[in-house]
């Protein structure tokens, strides 16, 4: 398991790399059939494994959407002295979680109502530029989404309101 | 030594002296809890013979111990002229002498044995270190790298795969995305897909459409399973435990279970799958 690295001592559930085994399989069934309210399926498995698992290194494995809207980064990239690249960060990355509270899920009704101002801010660099790439990849990665979820709703099923690609790049060039 | 002779030298001697005694004393009082340890000399210490004073005399720059510095030393002095020799009889207040209790040969072999365990210690410690660090530090040679690199190409993709849970429609369609990504980028692993046993591939439904799509074009194999659901509670999370069927899976001996509300942006073969 990684680290739920923007939390303290919690590992993510998100990405999981597992040995099946009936043993450890009785184990969860029985600590799902002793749950408390409060325990879903990550602090169950924190339960049961968070003292022995192995690590997985969350950078490069596990990385949330809400990262591109913090403001500190230090967390994801282990150290305080690298400095950010949105666009770099994307490119290391092989699982990108979607979880931007309080931006709704990509699939979301809501989510091209409060699109636009819900991305995140542009950030001034020392030459006092507007520095929009850290917004221009969070962008891209919604965009991507959004249409290949589109294509697969066009194929078989869709019940919620589509959007054409013009429609969709018109939507995402709206900036703040 | 060259007490014997030298008159004039005396007071600078007699606190050389008188700093290696304390040094001594020092010693002493190690001596004093190991003997006691052995069932020895009690509260007491046993001040040694004033020749041994002499013979331990060293410069007392090299002698100072500052903890010891407070203790009320009381230094008795005297000279004998006939043989001589100095007197110099000190002892703490706290400290009274008291008869020995322990042979000389007896001392110097639990000394010995003491130190001899010591040093013994300290050299496995130090050994141990030793030992460890260039395993540490080694260097992967370039022979091991191509067994692995060897190894690699003989996996049995057969024993790995990804796992996906779905417990309703919109996330059956995320998790065909996750599927879709995989096939794309060319992961040799297996997909298995954990569904609801209530829905089945075959009926005309929009889920059934799906889970055949990511049978017949991404290769994943469907297993119907008995999700999970909280009384009082339809969030996500609680359909999540779901996910938690991967541990059931014992047809594979290692999976991968990711949440399909993400993106799979690439496949690194290697790393997590296949790693012994």
């Amino acid at each position: 398991m990684p680290r739920a690295y923007w939390i303290d001592d919690v590992f993510s559930t998100q990405i999981v790399v597992i040995e099946p085994s009936a043993l450890e399989f009785e184990r969860i069934q029985h600590a799902f059939e002793h749950r408390t309210m409060i325990e879903f399926d990550m602090e169950i498995m924190n339960k049961l494994y968070g003292q022995d698992c192995l690590i997985l290194p969350h950078r490069r494995y596990d990385l949330v959407t809400g990262e591109f809207r913090s403001k500190e980064h230090d967390r994801y990239l282990g150290s305080s002295s690298e400095i950010w690249d949105a666009r770099e960060v994307l490119e290391e990355v092989s699982y990108l979680h979607f979880s931007d509270w309080p931006y709704p899920k990509p699939w979301s009704e809501y989510s091209d109502v409060t699109h636009a101002k819900r991305q995140p801010p542009c950030q001034e660099n020392f030459q006092s530029d507007e520095d929009c790439s850290t917004r221009d990849v969070w962008n891209e990665i919604y965009l991507d989404f959004m249409q290949r979820r589109q294509v697969s709703d066009t194929l078989r099923y869709s019940k919620k309101k589509k959007l054409t690609s013009e429609e969709g790049g018109l939507w995402f060039k709206v900036h703040a | 030594m060259s007490l014997k002779h030298d008159r004039l030298g005396r007071s600078s001697d007699a606190s050389g002296i008188f700093h290696a005694y304390r040094c001594f004393l020092f010693f002493s009082q190690d001596y004093w809890t190991w003997s006691s340890l052995f069932g020895g000399a009690g509260t007491s210490l046993y001040l040694p013979e004033r020749t041994q004073i002499i013979a331990l005399r060293m410069p007392a720059s090299k002698c100072r111990i500052p903890w010891l510095d407070h203790w009320k030393h009381r230094v008795v002095q005297s000279f004998d002229e006939e043989s001589n020799k100095l007197d110099i009889i000190e002892y703490s207040g706290m400290m009274r002498p008291s008869p020995r209790t322990l042979h000389r040969t007896t001392r110097l072999l639990l000394v010995l044995l003491v130190s001899g365990i010591l040093i013994h210690s300290g050299l496995y410690l130090t050994a141990d270190r030793w030992r460890q660090s260039p395993q540490a530090n080694r260097v992967l040679s370039k022979s091991y790298i191509d067994a692995q690199a060897k190894a690699q190409v003989d996996i049995d993709w057969s024993n790995y795969a990804y796992t996906q849970y779905v417990t309703d429609p919109t996330y059956l369609c995320n998790s065909l995305m996750i599927f879709e990504s995989l096939h794309r980028l060319g992961s040799e692993a297996g997909r298995l897909m954990m569904y609801p046993e209530q829905w089945s591939a075959e009926s005309n439904t929009s889920e059934a459409g799906l889970l055949r799509k990511a049978r017949h074009e991404y290769n994943v194999k469907l297993q119907p399973v008995q999700v999970k659901r909280f009384e009082n509670d339809g969030s996500t999370w609680a359909e999540s435990f779901t996910k938690l069927f991967a541990f059931n899976q014992i047809q594979y001996q290692r999976v991968i279970s990711l949440d399909s509300d993400a993106t799979v942006l690439q496949v690194r073969r290697y790393p997590l799958l296949a790693a012994r």
